[in-house]
């Protein structure tokens, strides 16, 4: 009897080994041996560059991206083009959906089996710059000519080199249903104020009460409404390139207030309708029967969000303001950076293709607006003469362009920092947290991963 | 009494068996222990920096950590919710399976399919589909006049929602309770009906004592994969509203995976290992009371 409770105990043991097969099973393999040296490397800065490996031989290089349907098309049209001009260099596709994209690049870090060239997350941008898993492109190739170098800043991550490429313009949008802040009196087209919400959230449900004025799900609307309110409030990131949290507990109480009055005073829809959607607004019913006046978003999810309605007649709101601020805000940001691994044997390769797929007019041709406006002036001109060009889309892009803010990329926008902030965001909307304890819960986490990242 | 030596016959049983020993050693034992050395330092997978630090991610979680909590309250509460009552579930399903009726085959085959799926994301994305407020669940209770309700956007049901898809795939457990039902001997119960014995009776006093064994066995095994969840919960809620399906393993996931912090995530992998050992020995330290195996004098 107690011989078979042993055994059985023991295959119970056995079964529990494998909770933990997945947690940091790829990397195990080589970094407890070899930590102390790759981290020498990775913060050596006249690291021994791969030799040139071009003559003649055959070279295969990974790119991997996500997207939906139509930017896989267009980007692995411009791959069989590229290789047909370089018929030395086969380029494997690695593509899917934005799901898992990222935790998958990091076990590819952790086994250093990244691929040659990584499309990555904005805000993961500044991040991965500061991991060493970027090459810096200020020493390659690629060539920057046909860049607007102030929008190009914003790549590099707070130092004096290029680190990534811009995939394209945006930033944030408020996408207004025209027709309905027609009809209930609300020019939130027009500049404004954060304040003037409440009363137009007013205006809305007298006129219908099953409509509101805003449809804001957390996903789109923490950063929307945290992050740049409190740019405006203190012409910071929250969390500075130096690992400073600039904003006080008051600060985030004022900006948590404001977000509980949104959804108390009923300018926002509820937060328990909204969630099973997500960032997906097209899926909501309301926004398809056209019952909000605007929703947050970004400039390069105009075209899905308002396809989804095709009876309702947009327009694009221009974004609120604090009276006193210290700068407006918004800023215009790509959608995605493209960067080189920095570990990659063929980074001069690599900055070939990169450069037929930003400079090349016929891949400018072929990759349309599949990742929103093109970065450059050059593919614009090319993009708008073949009649591609989404004038909602565009108009997005010239109203960030129009305020001053900034980039918050970098700690700010770094994965925990920003689920820190949609947590508070959900806490405040749901009514699980008051503004005052959601304040104090958000600076202690963010004390907490300042102290696990600014070593 | 002397020992008996080894034969050249059971040299090649180790043989045979060396590709599950060797599979063993290097896909659970060193992870296992690798982890343990991970949870004592601040290792980031994307850096590869590593710097040992002691119990300070363990400090930190059970002192700072919010989330921790509330990921630990979710993962029990799903545990209490999914293990009765799946356990239930199949017990009952295989008690009426087990009659020689016509066609009984392709009912318990179709009782089983659910478990065939597993943890498959496409279950998942079938059950976020038929929860929906427009999917099917709510069609049909507006058909009795209640209004829409939120599974998954209302923290009070998104919970118990996730944990009835884990509930519908009882096969796996349902089956065994079949095989044990077949393996009690029809003696005992001719001998209760003799006795006068009534039906729930005879439940509770052959057939429960009988397969008790299995009970045990599937208790044990269910509250290892429910303490464990990943899939449903990442695929449907993503953890949420309100973290109220943040399972410890989602938790563990986005630490180490999205904000680089393995070695944190390594700490909250040995507090699902304890938790899970300490339910274990627990219930081997009851099981003699309740348990009854066959060879037991």
């Amino acid at each position: 009897m107690r011989k078979k409770n042993l055994l059985a105990l023991g295959l119970a043991a056995v079964l529990l080994g494998g909770l933990f097969a997945g947690c940091g099973n790829g990397a195990a393999t080589e970094t407890t041996t070899t930590n102390d040296t790759t981290t020498e490397e990775a913060d050596s800065t006249d690291q021994e560059e791969p030799a040139d490996t071009t003559n003649g031989e055959q070279i295969n290089l990974r790119f991997s991206w996500w997207g939906g349907e139509s930017r896989h098309e267009a980007t692995l049209a411009v791959i069989e083009a590229f290789e047909a001009e370089h018929p030395n260099i086969t380029i494997t596709p690695e593509f899917s959906s934005i799901d898992g994209y990222a935790a998958r690049l990091t076990t590819q870090f952790a086994s250093r089996t990244a691929p040659d060239i990584i499309q990555v997350e904005t805000g993961l941008g500044s991040e991965y710059q500061r991991q060493g898993v970027l090459k810096n492109l200020s020493e390659t190739d690629f060539d920057f000519s046909n860049f607007d170098e102030s929008f190009l800043e914003i790549a590099k991550f707070g130092t004096d080199s290029y680190w990534a490429i811009p995939t394209g313009m945006g930033g944030s949008a408020l996408i207004v249903n025209q027709d309905l802040a027609d009809a209930a009196g609300v020019p939130i087209t027009e500049p404004h104020e954060w304040e003037d919400w409440f009363e137009w959230g007013r205006l809305v449900r007298e006129y219908d009460p099953e409509a509101y004025l805003l449809s804001a799900s957390t996903p789109l609307a923490y950063a929307f409404i945290i992050r740049a309110m409190a740019r405006q409030m203190t012409g910071e990131a929250i969390v500075d390139r130096d690992f400073n949290l600039t904003l006080t507990e008051a600060q985030f109480e004022e900006i948590f207030d404001f977000i509980r009055r949104l959804y108390e005073e009923e300018v926002a829809a509820p937060a328990s309708y909204l969630a099973p959607f997500g960032e997906q607004l097209q899926q909501d019913p309301n926004w398809v029967a056209g019952r909000y006046v605007a929703a947050m978003g970004y400039s390069s999810s105009i075209e899905v969000f308002t396809a989804a309605a095709p009876d309702v007649t947009f327009a694009n709101g221009r974004l609120p303001l604090l009276p006193d601020r210290a700068n407006d805000g918004w800023v215009t940001e790509p959608p995605q950076f493209i960067g080189i691994y920095y570990y990659s044997e063929h980074p001069e390769e690599a900055a070939k293709f990169l450069n037929f797929f930003f400079n090349n007019a016929e891949s400018v041709r072929t990759l349309g607006l599949v990742r929103s406006i093109p970065p450059t002036a050059f593919a614009q001109e090319i993009i708008e003469g073949e009649g591609l060009l989404d004038p909602l889309m565009m108009e997005s892009v010239e109203i960030s362009l129009s305020y001053n803010g900034f980039s918050d990329g970098g700690p700010t926008t770094s994965a925990e920092v920003r689920a820190i902030l949609e947590s508070a965001f959900e806490d405040i909307a749901f009514g699980t947290l008051t503004p005052a304890d959601a304040a104090a819960r958000t600076v202690q986490q963010i004390e907490d991963f300042i102290a696990a990242n600014s070593n | 009494m002397k020992k008996r030596k080894y034969s050249k016959r059971d040299n090649k049983a180790f043989l045979y068996l060396s590709p599950w020993i060797i599979g063993m050693l290097l896909l659970q034992i060193f992870p296992f222990l690798t982890s343990f050395y991970y949870s004592l330092t601040d290792y980031n997978p994307v850096s590869r920096d590593i710097n040992f630090i002691g119990l300070q991610n363990y400090i930190q979680l059970f002192t700072r950590d919010v989330e921790f909590f509330q990921s630990l309250r979710a993962t029990i509460l799903y545990t209490v919710y999914t293990v009765p009552a799946k356990i239930i579930m199949s017990l009952l399903i295989a008690i009426l399976l087990n009659k020689g009726r016509k066609g009984i085959g392709i009912l318990r085959t179709i009782y089983y399919l659910p478990s065939l799926f597993g943890g498959s994301v496409a279950v998942a994305i079938l059950w976020r589909v038929i929860f929906m407020d427009q999917g099917l669940v709510n069609s049909v209770i507006s058909m009795f006049g209640i209004g829409t309700i939120s599974f998954f956007g209302d923290p009070r049901f998104a919970l118990p929602t996730l944990s009835s898809l884990e509930v519908w795939q009882f096969g796996s457990s349902m089956v065994m309770y079949l095989a044990a039902l077949k393996q009690v001997p029809q003696s005992l119960y001719e001998a209760a009906d003799i006795d006068g014995a009534s039906k729930i009776a005879q439940f509770f006093k052959i057939t429960i004592p009988q397969i008790s064994p299995i009970i045990f066995f599937t208790i044990i095994m269910q509250t290892i994969v429910a303490l464990q969840n990943f899939t449903s919960a990442f695929i449907i809620t993503n953890g949420g509203p309100v973290r109220s399906t943040y399972m410890l393993g989602l938790k563990l996931f986005n630490d180490g995976f999205n904000f680089f912090r393995m070695g944190y995530a390594s700490a909250t992998s040995w507090v699902i290992f304890i938790l899970v050992l300490g339910f274990t020995l627990i219930m081997f330290g009851t099981s003699r009371f309740w348990v009854h195996y066959g060879d037991k004098a």
